[in-house]
């Protein structure tokens, strides 16, 4: 959202060099140089999580070919009837989607804090801002979803421990 | 960096409300928006840091009691002195360090190594909850010293981060080098790979 342009203002000269666009508003250069200092660090550890997204589709991959082959029936079946393999690659599979969409966001917020650098726009400090809070909101989520599970999981094995327990007579008198 | 006023220029209202002061520059309410917009997921997150970094640091201080207590102290205990499994085996009986100390400083370690990385899940969220204090400050005074507090309190955020990958990284290559050094180191002093 951008002031709204005054036609009856006095002319202005333009102290921060070039801008994107006539009517783009100048970001101060302290605020430019904090993001640039910042820039390396989520660039950096968005590549290392591109690095572990591709290390968990290529884990996903190879149980699935293992699964495919049929190698781990061969060798022992185990309680998923020699399934683990491929119930392995689908939870390596489905982590890696999941730590995509962070490694997307945290890549484009340092692009953005780049483009920021070099036209030192408002629309591009708003860009990046949103970026970065696509990605705090995405942790957020997941990691309400993550306690949720805990709990649902806490819930889960108290109740089927209640319930063998009940089962075995441990509570009858 | 703030511009130069002009005193010819026409007079125009403060859409974006109050500043702090009269020279302070107005942060475009879209950027304040967006970092509104942020808030309540930063501080979410600091909370939950809080929360662990309590929990470990909670467990550290148990281990670490429960570590001088002296519950852990095998020598004089029955469950280990009387039991011909360690007393008639030379390789604990004849190792007091073993005998006397080991559960207790196993415990101490634990207890250590919780600490240290409830100090370490510590700054993190120091950093998050100063991030949300700080935008919230913007919103109300929409400066841009506010605006720059902000952001130096998620670069120091990140570069935490960045800097103990790197820690992480390094350790766990040293761990790997490490692990194969002692394994050729084992086989080269005649300890047999089993087959």
């Amino acid at each position: 959202m951008e002031s709204p342009a005054n036609p009856y203002s006095t002319p202005a000269a333009n102290l921060y060099g070039s801008t994107s666009g006539g009517a783009g508003e100048v970001v101060a250069a302290s605020t430019i140089a904090l993001l640039s200092a910042t820039k390396p660090w989520v660039r950096f550890l968005s590549v290392l999580m591109w690095i572990g997204v591709a290390f968990m589709l290529l884990a996903a991959l190879g149980m699935g070919v293992v699964s495919m082959m049929g190698i781990a029936k061969q060798v022992k079946p185990g309680p998923l009837g020699g399934m683990e393999f491929l119930v392995l690659a689908v939870i390596y599979g489905v982590m890696s989607f999941i730590y995509i969409y962070p490694a997307i966001k945290l890549w484009k917020y340092a692009n953005r804090i780049g483009s920021l650098g070099a036209t030192r726009s408002v629309a591009d400090l708003d860009s990046a801002l949103n970026e970065q809070r696509s990605f705090w909101k995405f942790i957020g989520v997941m990691t309400i979803i993550m306690l949720s599970l805990y709990v649902v999981a806490i819930i889960g094995f108290v109740a089927v421990g209640a319930g063998a327990a009940m089962k075995s007579g441990a509570f009858s008198h | 960096m703030e511009s130069p006023a002009n005193p010819f220029s026409t007079p125009a209202a403060n859409l974006y409300g109050s500043t702090s002061g009269g020279a302070v520059e107005p942060v475009a309410a879209s950027t304040i928006a967006q970092l509104a917009g942020t808030k309540p997921w930063i501080r979410f997150m600091s909370v939950i840091l809080w929360l662990v970094c309590g929990l470990l640091g909670f467990f550290s201080v148990m281990y670490a009691l429960a570590a001088l207590s002296g519950a852990f102290d095998m020598a004089d205990n029955p469950v280990f002195k009387n039991n011909p499994a360690f007393k008639n085996n030379p390789a604990f009986a004849n190792n007091p360090f073993f005998m006397t100390n080991m559960m207790r400083n196993m415990m101490l370690g634990l207890s250590m190594y919780l600490g240290v990385f409830a100090l370490l899940t510590l700054y993190p969220a120091v950093k998050l909850w100063n991030y949300a204090n700080s935008i919230a400050r913007l919103m109300a005074s929409r400066s841009i010293t506010d605006l720059d507090a902000a952001l130096t309190d998620q670069r120091r955020y990140w570069k935490f981060n960045g800097i103990m990958t790197i820690i992480g990284i390094c350790m766990v290559a040293i761990g790997i080098i490490g692990f194969f050094a002692w394994i050729v180191t084992a086989v080269q002093s005649g300890m047999k790979v089993p087959r």
